[in-house]
């Protein structure tokens, strides 16, 4: 859908002159002397003009009958789905790797097919111990502790 | 020859037992590396150098340079089987690797990557063996201005890396321009975009920027709908590239091996930037430039041989002149001298034994990692049999991880979500990844080079002309450009879907 397409370009538009703006603030400096808001300030005018010609083209074209981009698409399970990992961001460092992740795999697990609990949970202990071992015990790398300790 | 015999003398060396043994070790974690996400040939490389201090310098550079090819071979088997780069130079496999996955061709894929690397890193090592010194000398002339006229080629050729509009992939080079900006600017020392945000001031780093646009959004991709489980469990049609696919990829692994090796040598991104102008480049003179991005196996072939050899082609400036042309490179000229041999000119006279004999050893390490990786694939293609549902968290998994590890930092992981978003919107937009981290990448770089050249140049554009090897790069630059908009030469930009049918 055209409409669809004109937000999108509307959308670089802005952030570009949002760019220019914040650059321009940093000093952009002379050809002589750049300075720090020299190449974002040019890159972002070469946004700038790239997205009203994108914007132009796209507002000229004849409207196709296409369908919308989001024809089909179950955006409350993507939104949760982000959510989810947004979440477990938030609370990586509190509750600790281990208590997080398991959490976290039972969602996933569960979210595509409705697999039994049995399977769930066999299937995120697996993969948690898996890595665990492998990434903690034997290379050494560091993961949050949190509220369990280890 | 006088080579020959230098060459042989490090063969001896090199097939030692504890070289051969230092060999495979480097080789087999290298490949690893380079299949686990976040943990890169440098990190690898820091890790085990204190292990190298009670071996001889020749052992150790020879594990320690095994780690970095081996993470070349390694970087390809994500990227085919789950979308997502082992690391940079892996980005343009992804895009027809993953298709032919997908399309029940795993193996062919990760067949013509195992076998293109090991080609090109033999006649990376024959380069280097041959032609490493007068190749120096021109790399030497690579000052500022040349390397900024470099990367606006590089530019120009991401249009033709995108499968849509040429403005769409400028604006996407200007969004990666951008976002290479965040961070600290190395020459005034003001923050930029940082927001206040001190884990910003080093800039967003690669790993999670590549990790979200390739691996999360791709996931966000297939879990718009009800997942038809037909297309996750598509039959394995043969484990290895059939006559065809070696017919059709001659040129590919010809091109890209130049390519790279060429480029290789020049400090900064040399692997990166190959394997994207070798994709563009194959893409450029295919018949078949339309079909690049649905599965095309030349599309795997290019990049592979490109990152591969010019990883080879990395330790010429290291070994003949003691500059390092990447981080991985710099961490070796460390490891050397602390074993007390200083690269350089005097290297190959002082030290024939270290510089042969690592030399030699690459050849081994080439025909090692060949068989390690050939077996693997069977595995590797069971693991695609792995049902989706199951899969998901997984890399889910594998990615939260990967970008977690880096800094030990929850912001990568945030900044990786984000990308992911940001990815799926590109992605159903149709604004292709490609462009934007190619310039996310050299940004940095073009940034330094430019303002070198004119604080060089007194403020003057005529220094990027009226020097030979800039002149010479732009000028090609503005051919690619222009060629396309003029009918007589071909009109319509290869690889282009049509307009209207967009």
């Amino acid at each position: 859908m055209k409409k669809q397409y004109l937000i999108a370009d509307g959308f670089w538009l802005v952030l570009a002159l949002a760019t220019c703006i914040e650059a321009w603030r940093l000093t952009i400096g002379t050809f002589k002397n750049p300075g720090p808001g020299f190449l974002p300030f040019w890159a972002g005018t070469i946004l700038v003009l790239l997205s009203l010609i994108s914007l132009i083209k796209t507002a000229t074209e004849k409207a196709e009958d296409t369908p919308s981009v989001w024809a089909g698409v179950n955006v409350l399970k993507l939104s949760i789905f982000v959510l989810a990992l947004l979440l477990y961001v938030a609370l990586l460092e509190t509750l600790g790797f281990l208590l997080c992740t398991f959490l976290l795999l039972i969602f996933l697990f569960r979210a595509i097919e409705p697999y039994r609990w049995h399977v769930v949970l066999l299937a995120s202990i697996l993969s948690l111990a898996a890595v665990y071992g492998f990434f903690v015990r034997l290379l050494d790398v560091r993961l949050p502790a949190g509220v369990l300790g280890f | 020859m006088e080579v020959l015999t230098q060459l042989a003398m490090g063969f001896q060396v090199a097939l030692q037992p504890m070289n051969l043994f230092y060999c495979f070790l480097g080789c087999l974690i290298g490949t690893m590396v380079g299949v686990l996400p976040g943990l890169g040939p440098t990190a690898a490389m820091s890790l085990l150098l204190p292990a190298t201090f009670h071996v001889p310098p020749v052992s150790a550079i020879i594990m320690l340079a095994g780690i970095y090819y081996g993470a070349m071979y390694g970087g390809s088997t994500t990227s085919i089987l789950v979308n997502i780069p082992g690391e940079a130079a892996s980005v343009m496999t992804c895009l027809d690797g993953y298709r032919l996955a997908r399309a029940g061709r795993a193996g062919a894929a990760l067949g013509m990557a195992a076998f293109g690397s090991f080609i090109a890193g033999t006649v990376g090592i024959l380069g280097l063996t041959m032609v490493a010194p007068p190749l120096v000398e021109v790399a030497l002339r690579f000052g500022p201005p040349e390397y900024f006229s470099l990367m606006c080629l590089g530019m120009v050729v991401l249009t033709f890396l995108s499968s849509s509009s040429m403005i769409r992939a400028l604006m996407m080079a200007c969004f990666g321009l951008i976002v290479g900006t965040v961070g600290t600017d190395t020459v005034s020392g003001s923050t930029r975009f940082t927001f206040g945000l001190m884990e910003l001031m080093d800039g967003v780093g690669l790993v999670p920027v590549v990790m979200g646009l390739f691996g999360i959004s791709e996931i966000l991709l297939n879990l718009e709908s009800k997942i038809d489980r037909e297309i996750f469990q598509t039959k394995v049609k043969g484990l290895l590239p059939t006559l065809e696919d070696w017919i059709r990829c001659k040129w590919a692994i010809v091109r890209g091996t130049v390519i790279g090796f060429l480029l290789g040598i020049l400090p900064g991104g040399g692997a990166v930037l190959s394997s994207f102008v070798a994709y563009a480049v194959e893409k450029r003179f295919s018949p078949r430039a339309e079909q690049f991005g649905t599965g095309m196996i030349e599309g795997v072939a290019a990049p592979e041989c490109a990152n591969n050899s010019a990883a080879q082609a990395a330790f010429i400036p290291l070994l003949t002149l003691g500059l390092p042309a990447n981080v991985v490179m710099a961490m070796l000229l460390g490891a050397l001298i602390i074993h007390g041999v200083t690269p350089g000119p005097l290297l190959i006279s002082e030290h024939p034994q270290v510089f042969w004999g690592v030399v030699a050893s690459m050849y081994l390490g080439n025909i090692m990692l060949l068989v390690l990786n050939l077996p693997l694939i069977g595995m590797w293609v069971q693991f695609l049999r792995v049902p989706y549902p199951i899969m998901m968290p997984l890399i889910v998994l594998f990615c939260l991880l990967g970008s977690y590890t880096i800094n030990n930092s929850v912001m990568d992981v945030f900044f990786m979500i984000v990308f992911g978003v940001v990815g799926y919107f590109m992605k159903k937009y149709r604004y292709d990844a490609p462009p934007f981290i190619l310039a996310f990448v050299l940004g940095p770089l073009l940034e330094y080079s430019l303002k070198q050249s004119l604080l060089i140049s007194k403020g003057s554009f005529g220094i990027f002309v009226t020097r030979p090897i800039s002149a010479v790069c732009l000028a090609i630059g503005l051919i690619l450009l222009i060629a396309p908009l003029v009918p007589r030469f071909g009109g319509r930009r290869p690889g282009a879907t049509v307009e209207s049918e967009d």
